[in-house]
Formats: C-alpha cells, sequence, structure tokens
C-alpha cells in the first residue's frame, strides 16, 4: 500500500452566528509515503481547515461529515474516539503551526514543552528525557542546545522556534508530518533554511509531510505533489512540475498567471532629481532598565545610506525584517522623528528643496506632493470613518480645498481609477475586502497627485490574485500621473516584477545598490545571492 | 530577582510619603480640633461658662501640642511614626494610638487575608468551571451568582444576616468578637470558635464581593487564552482536554488575574470595613468611623496610613507575585 | 466593484446588532431607562409629596391594590382598604387590622400635589387619592411618608448624582489619559505618578475622611455637589489609565500615521481618529462605573455621612431601618434597596453587554 493517508469525501460545516458556512466541499485526495504533498490556495480555499480536520483540531462550532472517511495506515480513524485520536496526535501525526510567536506556551521552559509530547506517549526516566530533548533540539539544527534546554520562547528568534515546535513535532517518529503555513512569517532567508531543516528530516525519517502553503514559489521548491485548492474545493491535483508546466484547470491557470512577472519598465534616465538622501543615519535611543539601572540603548537603524531618485523612477528597497528598509523610507517623509529619542542626521533633499531640517509646519506644504501606502489595510484605515472621509482628509488638510463639491469630484474621479464604485464613499472600512481597502488607502494617498509616492509592502498582506491587481493599478497610476515611486518589499519576485533600480538592505546598510536588472542577474553580495536563491530557485 | 523586589520597595517609599502629607493635611481640615469638640461635649453635659470653656481650649491644645505650626505637628508625627512606631496619642481614648491599632489592625488584616484567600481560590475554581461550560447551564447560574456579588449592597447583607442573627435565631453572638464570657479569657480553641460564630458575616459578605470579581476576570481570562495558539499545539501534541486546561490554560490565565489583585484586595478590604462598620465588629473600620467623628486627629491619621501602607504592600507582592509566576517579567 | 449591501454599515449598526443579540444586555437597558424614566417624571409618578407628613399613618404596610371588595362587588376603579391601628392585649405591641369599611379610590391622571417641572408648576400625576384617602404601595414609614413616592424621588437624586460624579471623572480621564498617551514624555511620565498615587490610596477610608469634613450645618445641596467632587477625586484614575492604554495602542496604528502623512495637526489627530476610537470603551467604562458610586453613595446616606434631608437617596431612607426592631416590625422600610439593586444590574448588565458589543471590532490582519 503506497498511500499513507487515503481521504475521501472530507466535508465540514461550520455553525455560524449567520448560519451554516460550507468550509470544505467533500473533497478526497491521497498522501503517499514519504511523499511532500502541498496544499496550495489562497485565503478562504479551505486548507487549513483541511489539515485540521485529518488531525481532528476543529472548532468546536465545526461539523466534520459522518459521510467523510479518513483512512490512515490502513485504518479508519475517522470513526475514532477522541481518546484513540489523543494517541496518535504528536505521535502518529504531528502538526506545526504558522504563528511562531505564539505556538509556544511562554511560561514553560524549552524542555518541559519538548519533554511533554514524549511523556505524552511513552514512558522515559529523567536522563533519558534530557538526552532526548538534546538531541532533538541538534537535528534542528539549534545553535548552543544545552543553553537553550532552560530559556523561555521569549528569548528566542521566530526561526528557533519553529525549530523548537519541528523538534516536538518529530520527537515521536510521526508518520505524516502537517506543516500549516510554518514559513509564513519568517524572513525570507530563515524560510529557506526552515525549508532545507524539513527536507532533510523527511528523508532521514521517512515522512510524509503535507505543506498548506499559498506561496507558489515554495510549492515550487519542496512539494512532490500539489492539491489547488480554491473555495472548499480540490480543482486540480498531480505532480507538481506538470501543473506548473501545463495547468488544466481555469483557476491553477489564473492563480499561476497571478505570479508577478517580469516586464520591461522604462523611465527618463536624464530626468531631475527628485529625492535624494545624503549620508543618512538614524538611531533609535531608548530608555531600558538593566539590572535596576536606566540604561540607553542605542539601535543604529539606519546607517550612512545616500540614495538619489529621478523623477519617474521606481527604486525598490530589498530587506528582512530589521533590516532599516521601512524606517528609511518613512524617514524621508518625516514620519519617524516624532518617534521618541529619534537621531536623524544627514540630507534629504526634495527636488531642491532641503527638508530634513524643516519644523512640522514648515514642512507641511510638502506632504501635498510627498505620500505613502501602508502594508496593512486593515490597520491603514479609520474603521470610524466613511471612505469619502478617508480619502477628504487629504484634500482638507494638505490641500486646504474648502469648495465640497470640487473635492467630491476628485473623490468621485480617484474611486473610479482606482477601481472603486463612488456609489460607496458612504461605506465604512470594514464593508471591503482587503484589495478593496488597499485601494481605498491608495486612492487616500493619490487623490493628492503627489509627485512621490512611498510604497512600503503595499501587496505582502494581500493574497495573490490580488496582489496582481494591486501592482497593475500602481503601474496604470504611475504611468498616468508620472509619479515617482520607492517600492519596500521582501519579496524579490515583486520587486523584479515593478522596480527600475534596487537596493538591497541588511542591519541598516546598503549593500548592493543599482539597476534591478543586474543586480537580479549578477549579484555581487553573498546576502544578495541567498535572497534571489530563495526567491527563484529550487532548494535541491 | 531579589533586586527587582528592592526596586519595588524602594519605588514605593516616595509614594508613601507623599501620601501620608496628604493625608496628615486633610486631617487637619474641618475647623476646630479636638480641643474644640472636647470642649462642645463638656458644654452640653455639664454647665460651663463662655470663659471656662475658653480657658479649657487654651489648656487642652497646650496639653496636646495643637498650637504648634502645621508643618511642625506632620514632621513630629512622621518621624515617631518611622523611629518609633509611635503613632500619636489619642485623645479620645487616653491611649497611645499604637496601643489601639495594635488591637484592631492586626485583626483586619487576618481577616481581609483570610477572606483575600477564599475569595481567590473559591472564585478562581468557578471561573475555570464557568468558561469550561461557557454558555451552557453551569455557566449562566456561576454568571448570575457573579452579578448578584457584585450588585446586592454590602451594607444590606450586613444589615439582613445581623437581623436574621439578631431577631430570628435571637443570638448573642452580635456586635462585638467575643461574647462577654470570652473576651477576658486566653485564647483556646473554644475562645476561637466563639470568636468565628461572631465574625462570619464579615467573611460571608467580603468573600462574597471579592469572589464575584475573581470569578468573571478569570472566566474572561481563561476564554481569551484558550483561543492562544499555543493551546493547539498542546493539543496536537496528544494531550485531552482536560491536560491542556490545566498545564497551559490555566496557568497563562492566572497572570492577569494577579495584576487584577491590585483592584480585587482594596474592594475587598472595603468590603470588609462596610460590613464591620455596620456589624459593630471591633476592627479598623469602626474604629475609623468613630475617630473621624470624634475628630480625634491622630488616631485617624494613623488608621488612613496603616491601610494605605497594607494596600501597598499588598500590590508590592502582588507584583512580585507575577514576577514568580511570569519568566518574562523576571528577565525583563 | 461592489460594497456588500445596500445600506451603509455604520460602526454604531454593527455594534447595535451585537450588543440588541445578548438577552441580559437589553434587559440592562430596559432597567436604565426604567431609571431615567423614573428619574425625569419622579414627580408625576409619585402620588403624594416626598415630604409630606402624615402622623396619622405611621407605618402603614404596603396596601393591596383591590377590584373587588369582601361582598365581591366589582369595583372599575381600584381602592385599596385602610388600617385600624391597635393594641394587641398580651404583648402590648401595635397591631394593624384592614378597615374594609374604609375604601380608598384610586384616580388615574388626576390633579394632586402640586411640583415644578421644567419650570412650570404642574399638579397632575400618574394616580393619586382624593381627599384624605392615602395609598401606600410600599408603605410609609416613620413620619408617615410614602415610601413609593420617596423611592421615586430617590431615584433623580441618585442619578444626579451619579451623573455629576461620571461627568467630572470622563472629562478629567479623557483629558488626562489622552494627552498622556499621546504625547507620552516627561508629561505622561509626571501623569502616571499622580495617577498611581490617586490609585494607591484606599477609597472608603478616604472618602469618609473627607466626608467628614464637611461642616454640619452646610447646605444640604451644598453637601451634595461635595460629594461628589469627593467620589470623583480618586475615580478618574481609574478611566484615565483605561484611556491611556488605549490611546498607546491605538497611537501605533498606520491610520494615525497615514493621518499625519496627509498633513493633520495633533488637535485634529485626537480629535478625528484618536477620540472616535476611544469613546467606545469610555462609555463602557463608565457604565462599570455608575454601580459602584450608586453604592458608594448609598453607604454613606445609610451612615448618615452622605446626602442629608431634605434631600431623598435610597441609602437614607435605608438609614432609619438601622434599628433591628425597625426591620422586625416593619420590614417594608428596606424596599428601596431594590430600587438599588435593579439600577446597579442594570448598569452592570449594560455596560458588560456593551463592552461585549463593542469589542469583535478590533483591526485584525487577515491572510
Amino acid at each position: 500500500m503506497n498511500n499513507l493517508v487515503e481521504i475521501e469525501n472530507l466535508r465540514v460545516k461550520f455553525n455560524t452566528d449567520s448560519g451554516e458556512v460550507n468550509a470544505v466541499n467533500g473533497i478526497s485526495f491521497n498522501i503517499k509515503k514519504g511523499e511532500t504533498l502541498a496544499l496550495v490556495g489562497e485565503s478562504g480555499s479551505g486548507k487549513s481547515v483541511t489539515a485540521r480536520g485529518i488531525i481532528r483540531l476543529l472548532a468546536n462550532n465545526a461539523v466534520l461529515s459522518k459521510e467523510t472517511k479518513i483512512t490512515f495506515d490502513g485504518k479508519n480513524i475517522n470513526t475514532y474516539s477522541e481518546k484513540e485520536y489523543q494517541k496518535i496526535r504528536g505521535k502518529k501525526i504531528s502538526m506545526i503551526f504558522q504563528e511562531p510567536m505564539s505556538s509556544l506556551n511562554p511560561i514553560y521552559t524549552i524542555e518541559n514543552q519538548i519533554s511533554e509530547v514524549l511523556k505524552i506517549h511513552d514512558k522515559y526516566s529523567d536522563k533519558k528525557l534530557k538526552a532526548k530533548c538534546l538531541e532533538l533540539l541538534k537535528q534542528v539544527q539549534i545553535p548552543e542546545p544545552e543553553s537553550r534546554l532552560s530559556q523561555y520562547p521569549h528569548q528566542l528568534s521566530g526561526g528557533q522556534r519553529q525549530r523548537i515546535m519541528i523538534a516536538i513535532a518529530i520527537a515521536n517518529n510521526p508518520d505524516l508530518l502537517i506543516a500549516d503555513e510554518p514559513t509564513t512569517a519568517l524572513d525570507v532567508t530563515v524560510q529557506t533554511e526552515i525549508l532545507k531543516l524539513l527536507q532533510s528530516l523527511q528523508k532521514k525519517y521517512q515522512m510524509s509531510i503535507l505543506f498548506i502553503t499559498h506561496d507558489l514559489t515554495i510549492v515550487r521548491q519542496i512539494s512532490d505533489r500539489v492539491c489547488v485548492m480554491y473555495n472548499g474545493d480540490i480543482k486540480e491535483t498531480g505532480n507538481t512540475k506538470e501543473i506548473f508546466d501545463n495547468p488544466q484547470d481555469d483557476y491553477t491557470k489564473h492563480l499561476l498567471s497571478s505570479e508577478p512577472e517580469e516586464r520591461e519598465l522604462f523611465y527618463d534616465k536624464n530626468g531631475k532629481n527628485i529625492i535624494t538622501g545624503k549620508d543618512l543615519n538614524i538611531t533609535f535611543n531608548t530608555k531600558v532598565k538593566v539590572a535596576g539601572r536606566n540604561k540607553t540603548l542605542s539601535i543604529k537603524a539606519v546607517n550612512n545610506i545616500s540614495l538619489n531618485l529621478q523623477e519617474g523612477e521606481t527604486l525598490g528597497i530589498v530587506g528582512e525584517s530589521g533590516s532599516g528598509k521601512t524606517t528609511l523610507g518613512q524617514t524621508l517623509l518625516r514620519l519617524i522623528d516624532r518617534e521618541s529619542n529619534t537621531e536623524i542626521s544627514g540630507d534629504i533633499n526634495f527636488f531642491d528643496d532641503k527638508i530634513d531640517k524643516l519644523s512640522r509646519k514648515q514642512f507641511k506644504p510638502f506632504r501635498n506632493q510627498m505620500q505613502i501606502v501602508f502594508q496593512d489595510p486593515y490597520a491603514s484605515l479609520n474603521p470610524r470613518l466613511s471612505v469619502k472621509q478617508i480619502i477628504e482628509e487629504g484634500l482638507i488638510v494638505a490641500q486646504n480645498i474648502k469648495n465640497k463639491k470640487e473635492r467630491l469630484d476628485k473623490i468621485e474621479h480617484i474611486m473610479n481609477e482606482v477601481g472603486l464604485e463612488p456609489n460607496s464613499m458612504q461605506r465604512f472600512p470594514h464593508e471591503f475586502s482587503g484589495g478593496q481597502r488597499q485601494r481605498i488607502a491608495i486612492a487616500r494617498s493619490f487623490v493628492l497627485n503627489p509627485k512621490f509616492v512611498l510604497l512600503d509592502e503595499p501587496t505582502s498582506a494581500l493574497d495573490l490574485s490580488i496582489q496582481k491587481q494591486i501592482l497593475e493599478l500602481l503601474l496604470q497610476l504611475q504611468s498616468n500621473y508620472k509619479t515617482t515611486y520607492i517600492f519596500i518589499s521582501h519579496d524579490l519576485r515583486v520587486i523584479r516584477s515593478i522596480s527600475h533600480n534596487l537596493i538591497v538592505m541588511k542591519d541598516g546598510s546598503i549593500l548592493e545598490q543599482g539597476e534591478a536588472k543586474n543586480i537580479l542577474n549578477n549579484p555581487q553580495n553573498d546576502y544578495t545571492k541567498n535572497l534571489i536563491k530563495s526567491a527563484f530557485e529550487i532548494v535541491y | 530577582m531579589l533586586s527587582f523586589i528592592i526596586r519595588r520597595i524602594l519605588y514605593s517609599i516616595p509614594l508613601l510619603f507623599i501620601i501620608s502629607i496628604l493625608i496628615f493635611f486633610i486631617i487637619q481640615l474641618p475647623p476646630g480640633d479636638y480641643a474644640t469638640w472636647y470642649v462642645s461635649q463638656t458644654k452640653a453635659l455639664a454647665n460651663i461658662t463662655q470663659e471656662q470653656a475658653i480657658e479649657l481650649t487654651i489648656t487642652l491644645r497646650e496639653k496636646y501640642g495643637l498650637n504648634d505650626p502645621i508643618v511642625f505637628q506632620y514632621l513630629n508625627w512622621i518621624k515617631n511614626i518611622i523611629f518609633y512606631f509611635d503613632f500619636g496619642f489619642s485623645m479620645h481614648y487616653n491611649k497611645p494610638v499604637s496601643e489601639m491599632l495594635a488591637d484592631r489592625l492586626p485583626r483586619t488584616l487576618i481577616i481581609a487575608l483570610i477572606c483575600h484567600f477564599f475569595a481567590t481560590t473559591i472564585g478562581v475554581t468557578i471561573g475555570i468551571y464557568a468558561a469550561k461550560n461557557q454558555n451552557k447551564l453551569g455557566d449562566n447560574i456561576a454568571t448570575i451568582f457573579a452579578f448578584l456579588g457584585m450588585t446586592i449592597p454590602r451594607f444590606f447583607l450586613a444589615l439582613l444576616i445581623m437581623y436574621w442573627l439578631a431577631i430570628v435565631l435571637n443570638s448573642d453572638n452580635t456586635g462585638s468578637m467575643y461574647s462577654p464570657y470570652y473576651a477576658v479569657q486566653p485564647m483556646s480553641f473554644a475562645k476561637l470558635w466563639n470568636g468565628i460564630l461572631h465574625i462570619w458575616p464579615i467573611f460571608a459578605i467580603a468573600v462574597l464581593g471579592g469572589l464575584a470579581y475573581n470569578m468573571r476576570v478569570m472566566r474572561g481570562n481563561l476564554l481569551d487564552v484558550m483561543r492562544m495558539q499555543y493551546i493547539e499545539t498542546a493539543r496536537a501534541k496528544g494531550l485531552s482536554e482536560n491536560q491542556t486546561l490545566y498545564r497551559h490554560a490555566v496557568p497563562n490565565a492566572l497572570h492577569p488575574l494577579v495584576m487584577f489583585q491590585g483592584i480585587a484586595l482594596p474592594y475587598m478590604l472595603m468590603g470588609e470595613l462596610e460590613a464591620a462598620i455596620v456589624l459593630s465588629i471591633p476592627t479598623a473600620g469602626p474604629l475609623l468611623v468613630e475617630s473621624i467623628q470624634r475628630q480625634d486627629t491622630y488616631t485617624t491619621a494613623a488608621i488612613l496610613f496603616c491601610l494605605t501602607v497594607i494596600l501597598v504592600i499588598g500590590n508590592i507582592i502582588a507584583d512580585i507575585l507575577l514576577a514568580v509566576l511570569d519568566p518574562r517579567v523576571r528577565q525583563n | 466593484m461592489k460594497a456588500k449591501n445596500n445600506i451603509p454599515n455604520s460602526y454604531f449598526s454593527l455594534v447595535r446588532k451585537r450588543f440588541f443579540a445578548n438577552r441580559v444586555g437589553i434587559l440592562g437597558l430596559v432597567f436604565v431607562f426604567l431609571l431615567i424614566f423614573t428619574a425625569v417624571f419622579a414627580d408625576f409618578l409619585s402620588p403624594y409629596n416626598p415630604a409630606g407628613r402624615d402622623s396619622d399613618r405611621v407605618f402603614y404596610p404596603p396596601q393591596g391594590i383591590n377590584f373587588f371588595d369582601e361582598d365581591y362587588n366589582f369595583s372599575l376603579r381600584p381602592f385599596a382598604y385602610g388600617f385600624i391601628e391597635g393594641f394587641d392585649p398580651d404583648t402590648f405591641e401595635p397591631t394593624m387590622e384592614i378597615d374594609y369599611s374604609q375604601k380608598n379610590y384610586i384616580y388615574f391622571f388626576t390633579r394632586g400635589w402640586e411640583y415644578k417641572f421644567l419650570g412650570l408648576n404642574l399638579d397632575i400625576h400618574l394616580f393619586t387619592t382624593k381627599d384624605n384617602s392615602k395609598i401606600f404601595l410600599l408603605g410609609s414609614d416613620a413620619y408617615g411618608r410614602d415610601m413609593l413616592s420617596r423611592v421615586f424621588k430617590g431615584s433623580r437624586v441618585t442619578l444626579l448624582f451619579a451623573l455629576i460624579v461620571v461627568s467630572i471623572t470622563t472629562v478629567i480621564g479623557i483629558l488626562v489619559g489622552i494627552s498622556s498617551g499621546y504625547f507620552a514624555g516627561k508629561f505622561d511620565i509626571a501623569t502616571q505618578r499622580i495617577t498611581e498615587l490617586a490609585l494607591a490610596f484606599p477609597e472608603l477610608p478616604l472618602y469618609l475622611s473627607l466626608v467628614a469634613i464637611l461642616p454640619r450645618q452646610m447646605d444640604p445641596f451644598l453637601v451634595f455637589i461635595f460629594m461628589a467632587f469627593i467620589l470623583s477625586s480618586l475615580k478618574w484614575a481609574q478611566l484615565s489609565r483605561e484611556v491611556r492604554g488605549k490611546t498607546l495602542s491605538l497611537r501605533r496604528l498606520d491610520y494615525i500615521k497615514a493621518a499625519e502623512a496627509l498633513g493633520s495637526n495633533d488637535m485634529r489627530i485626537i480629535v478625528k481618529h484618536l477620540l472616535p476610537n476611544v469613546t467606545s470603551h469610555v462609555i463602557v467604562s463608565v457604565s462599570l462605573l455608575i454601580p459602584s458610586v450608586i453604592l458608594t453613595e448609598s453607604f454613606f446616606s445609610f451612615l448618615g455621612l452622605g446626602i442629608q434631608s431634605p434631600f431623598v437617596s435610597w441609602g437614607l431612607q435605608l438609614n432609619s431601618a438601622q434599628d433591628l426592631r425597625t426591620i422586625g416590625s416593619y420590614p417594608w422600610v428596606l424596599s428601596p434597596v431594590f430600587a438599588i439593586l435593579i439600577s446597579v444590574l442594570g448598569f452592570n448588565a449594560f455596560g458588560d453587554a456593551l463592552r461585549d458589543a463593542i469589542d469583535p471590532y478590533a483591526t485584525t490582519t487577515k491572510k
């Protein structure tokens, strides 16, 4: 029998206040022994629910249909009682989750939490327990494993916590490992390491892995076969290579085409310099209490950076978390200096005006011309204001337009441009989807017709197909208004598809700078090479 | 860890100083002082002439040092408290205040602590039960019960209990700590039992209020914690629902509760005072009311001050407990 | 791209929907509404002048309303029987016997004692009796005053008192909390210390001391005002702490930065962006604050240290119940406690349900 798991007619419904909601509509698929099967889909596709259905960790209001049949290693586990299921959880089937920050209990040591999964399923002497914990830590390649045992989760980084989660998951040598988006919350380089780790463990233990993700790059990199899910159904199943090369289903085709593509991008190389930054240094001084005394912790967020943008150009800034890219961008817009205890030095010029030392009042007229779009469409719109009020604010404050009709006209115009119905301007943010909210945020900035817009990871929180739409919109607007962009992202594919020039940042400094094409095809720096590998290449 | 404790304590000292100043000045605010009160009482009970009254006032003032400038009086007072534990002299009872405090305060404290203990343990237990059975019958009953506990005025309860005891049961065990027989006996189990018979209403009332609060908070916390990711991790390890609940959820739910003790303890203390005042059981509460009515400055100030110190210490203990429970706070 | 339905779904309608799904909350709202209604129309609802003494009808028990008399004659107009006072020959205790000859008829919407309402002199009441007949639905007190009318009057005092305390507390709490949370820095540290100071004081003893400062002869109205100030003196601290916390968490949100990027100044950000998002929490805190104010005021009035006559407070009414024999013989003197219960329960239930209704609206990141 080649199949470790056989799933027939998996159907899950949720009982909510607004009635019954179908999450998974009777799907069927198999997981072979020793293979990595990817379950890919966008938000709402039902992939997470499917995974939880297999290990039966569904929410209280979820109803698993009686006609669902799950066969695991030849046994019919859907008829198992809760107690019987508890015996296989953590032993035969393990699961790791998306948020490493909150997946571990903050009040217990690492040793305690790893030992727990061992003690549940078998008897161990204390000595053996400790030895096994140590061995597991070494297997997941945690540096300095001995000292980690007595540490607490908050003392570890995200990547390290995820390794601990993996250690817990493989502790009892499971047959199936379910991984629910385990790398989504991690930096790209860490992501690659975790994926490599999973693959080596899989080979070693002959595990099957069910890998849930929305990231097509990961699917390409590690899966043997893939199931494409949409709206609770499986649209297509097959070998990864075949599906990517030759998709049959319409939705699959649609999904694959949403990946950011390479395109020919032009701008006027002889244009004026719109933004110049020279010798920018930004330090955060935070007061901390260390051993009872007040000390000031200085973190250098941006380290001696100079850059230069020309009108109509799109500069991509690539970096991982902590690289300083957001700090740099927001400083150019003078949004950082109000944070307590920041030291900013260096020159910033907007066209011919020196703007770094201007007071808030003096800088106000520039706000008109320099705008920003944030990453999180849920946090960047005030839930109490209507769409009209949100878009209107800039017109009132930055452009001082007193005439109501004039404002209304501009709002209607921009809403049409970004693809929103002007009729919906009386509605409130929560009535819109993520992609629509991002359009509102874009409208808010563009209604002022700014010359420069800082795009701070504007697509990172969106589904793949929506990402494509927003990118297209941004390119369209740029071509209409000749706007200059700085596009901050950690996603090289997106950057490649939209930037003329590129800056690679790490720990506050610039590692590489130049034309995007050149850097991506011919990286000089090792770090850049790593990033490119993680983004574009297959791992083994 | 030790440095944390020391820091916490040092931090409270300026706070206490400022509070002591405020207390002292507040006490001085009513027009007149003990001398005035005493003289007015004397006037009412015995017939003295106006001149005699004024003379008496002056003599009293000199005797008790009420003529010195306020700042002097304060400094004197605070110096005596810190160095000699001398809280001054109760002009009414003609005893050092420390004696009366020694009589009343420990009792108040012990009662408060015991009430606190029961309110917390029972409240937390019911809270866990309510969260486990969310929206089912058990939860609803517990919620109603909590509502009642927080809604019924405690002085009213005290009144009812007093009535029930005095009139319905015709019991003698009201209005003091011990029956006259036991009051003069040395401590023994019989005496203790007699004491409990007298003061159980205070326990009942104070615990009821504190219990309701703790239950609601625990229930809320537990429901929040159960939504956390690490609870799902625990279940994925193969833990049973109960094991998950008690090993992972409850300890994390206790944290905010510990912080919350800063509010719960004063609430309970106030409940105890309220009940004691109505039931006339000799603890700090009734003494405070008496001394306010008699303008017995030093006694009032001393009780206020001690109660504040108790609360501040309570908060410090709560902070320390939190550090013990939560490694994140400990390592800061 | 169309949005989900045809009517704009403002924040308020969302909250309203969730609130009304909670049955306990609706009950609380009903109670609160009853309280407000009673307070406003107290005089209209009261059959008799709350201050009106009647030495002939001291300590009357509550009278039931009858439509049929003892001969089963039906009377459209409801009435109550009067009482004959007598003495128990054995114990010499006073007794009340129903006097079937005395029928006190109830008239609705008729003229009764005079009162002032919104500047007008009115004398119309929901129900009262004519001539010398009286009906005491909750009995009468030691001076023959109608308990029911006094309970109604007391609601006005209670509500007004709570309102004043809440207003002062809210204004100070929001001012301090928002500016402390928004501007941070030295100002924040200073206000934090003051807040801690206020929170460290034991409430009850402080109130007792401050209340005792008020001179005995002071105008009862001034006593009322001062008491309100005294209670507010500590309660603002808790509110300001909550507001500060909420402000701090909101301040980091992107939409605040976006407003800055559009050129909004501090005042505009505070008023247009922070305040509306803080208000809902303030309303919840306030509705949960009112019960504790009512309970504290009742306790003080009960001790005789709070509201003074001629003002009527429920606590003050209970003061006369301190004598245990009174409770035994005339248990209806305790009836004002139900008014307290209903009010406190009402606000607690309302505030709780409101808190649940506004919470699920937090901005979350979906994936």
